[in-house]
């Protein structure tokens, strides 16, 4: 009996993560971020397996281009999802200090740690990690670059940090 | 053994029925729920220079204007000399000089009896009898016009050294220093500074400080203006403002539109 359900339960996380169709969410979620004003143009979707490949994007805000990146890599295995964002390139008329850098950033999201997805960001210079829940989004950096130095606050326990809280 | 196999083939089935039920579920939530394609940011129409196809400035010696045909044929097209094309998705205008009238056609209007048909950014193309024919755009403009063209030998810039040069009804942006700004947007605020205001029911963008000796005094632009239009596109939002300024890389042309005392201004630069 116990065989069976653990056979159940493992087929239904497999299944799903399978037979998922990754890029009608992906389109989904498009419509969703595009109502925030945020709409990404790539260049080759991939659906693959257990996951969602995406290249040569291109990011816009209200219309302004403000960012591009290399590769996206989106895994769902339902009770561990992890996207990976691979050579993220701010416009050069956003952040100057920032455009040059290839910043490899990765959200994770686990069953284990539900109320939270973490985030870590590797860059030239750039080194953080932090986590994104319903109420507030922390990011920690452990190096930093001078023109990212003004967004950011600094304190003796936490360092360089960025701090968002939501309002409900 | 056989009670073994009988439970292997149980949980066969029951992973092939889970397997079917979730693909089922998954099928009847992609028809009935997700979108069948994504959310793509249109390009607004790349900012162009209103008269980008005449080459005000020529930086080589006048040369013989050349017309070629697509096809052997024997309808001459000597007569007509292409002027300027305007091109976009939907509209193809152009100017032309037949003989010594100067004419604007639209896609369809006759000139000779040559049907204008289609352009391109460098030539106009005519349909005769099914036979298409081919006009180059005039590349070289007479110095009688009032289009002067700007004599370029080396000599004349030792002379000039200048970032912009003033030549009557426009001036010239030397491309070097046009590239330097479109790349730092810092520098451009060390030089000038831009403020929106509200008037009255609109939001304007005015010029409230210009650094003495500075391109962009150099430009012609004073302190008190206000930026109407830049290539045709509104500065109407720091959006559109932005925008603008993405798009300026590979403009040849600039048309800025500002108000000055209440009277509007056009003032026409060519990046050289």
């Amino acid at each position: 009996m116990v065989k069976k359900i653990v056979v159940i339960i493992v087929s239904i996380v497999l299944s799903v993560a399978i037979f998922m169709p990754k890029d009608k969410l992906y389109f989904l979620a498009e419509e969703k971020l595009s109502s925030y004003g945020i709409e990404i143009n790539e260049k080759l979707i991939e659906d693959k397996l257990f996951e969602l490949s995406l290249s040569g994007l291109s990011v816009f805000y209200n219309g302004i281009k403000v960012a591009t990146v290399d590769e996206i890599h989106i895994y769902t295995f339902v009770v561990y999802n992890r996207c990976d964002i691979v050579g993220l390139h701010i416009d050069k008329a956003i952040d100057k200090n920032l455009s040059e850098d290839d910043i490899k950033a990765s959200l994770v999201y686990s069953i284990l740690n539900y109320k939270t997805a973490n985030i870590t960001i590797k860059g030239e210079d750039i080194k953080a990690d932090g986590f994104i829940s319903m109420e507030k989004f922390f990011i920690k950096f452990d190096e930093v670059n001078n023109g990212l130095k003004n967004m950011l606050i600094k304190d003796k326990t936490n360092g360089w940090y960025y701090e968002e809280k939501f309002t409900k | 053994m056989k009670k073994s196999s009988q439970n292997n083939l149980s949980v066969l089935l029951i992973v092939f029925s889970v397997f079917l039920i979730v693909k089922l579920l998954w099928t009847v939530i992609e028809i009935n729920f997700l979108p069948i394609y994504g959310v793509d940011h249109l390009d607004m129409k790349e900012i162009k220079s209103l008269y980008y196809k005449v080459k005000l400035a020529n930086t080589h010696k006048p040369k013989k204007v050349k017309k070629t045909k697509v096809e052997k044929n024997t309808v001459n097209v000597k007569d007509i000399k292409l002027l300027a094309i305007y091109k976009t998705s939907q509209d193809i205008i152009i100017t032309v000089k037949y003989k010594t009238k100067t004419k604007v056609l639209t896609k369809g209007d006759k000139i000779n009896g040559l049907t204008l048909d289609d352009a391109t950014l460098n030539s106009a193309f005519f349909v005769k009898n099914n036979q298409r024919y081919k006009v180059d755009l005039v590349k070289t403009i007479k110095s009688n016009t009032s289009i002067v063209p700007i004599n370029h030998n080396p000599d004349n810039l030792k002379e000039t050294k200048a970032d912009i040069s003033d030549e009557g009804d426009y001036k010239v942006i030397d491309k070097k220093v046009f590239d330097h700004f479109v790349n730092n947007m810092d520098d451009i605020y060390k030089n000038i500074g831009i403020n929106e205001e509200t008037k009255g029911d609109k939001k304007v963008f005015k010029i409230s400080y210009i650094k003495r000796g500075s391109v962009f005094a150099k430009l012609g632009l004073k302190r008190g203006d206000i930026l109407k239009s830049v290539n045709g596109e509104n500065v109407d939002s720091y959006v559109a403002a932005f925008r603008i300024y993405q798009n300026m890389k590979d403009v040849d042309n600039i048309t800025i539109v500002i108000e000055r005392n209440h009277k509007e201004m056009e003032l026409e630069y060519e990046i050289n």
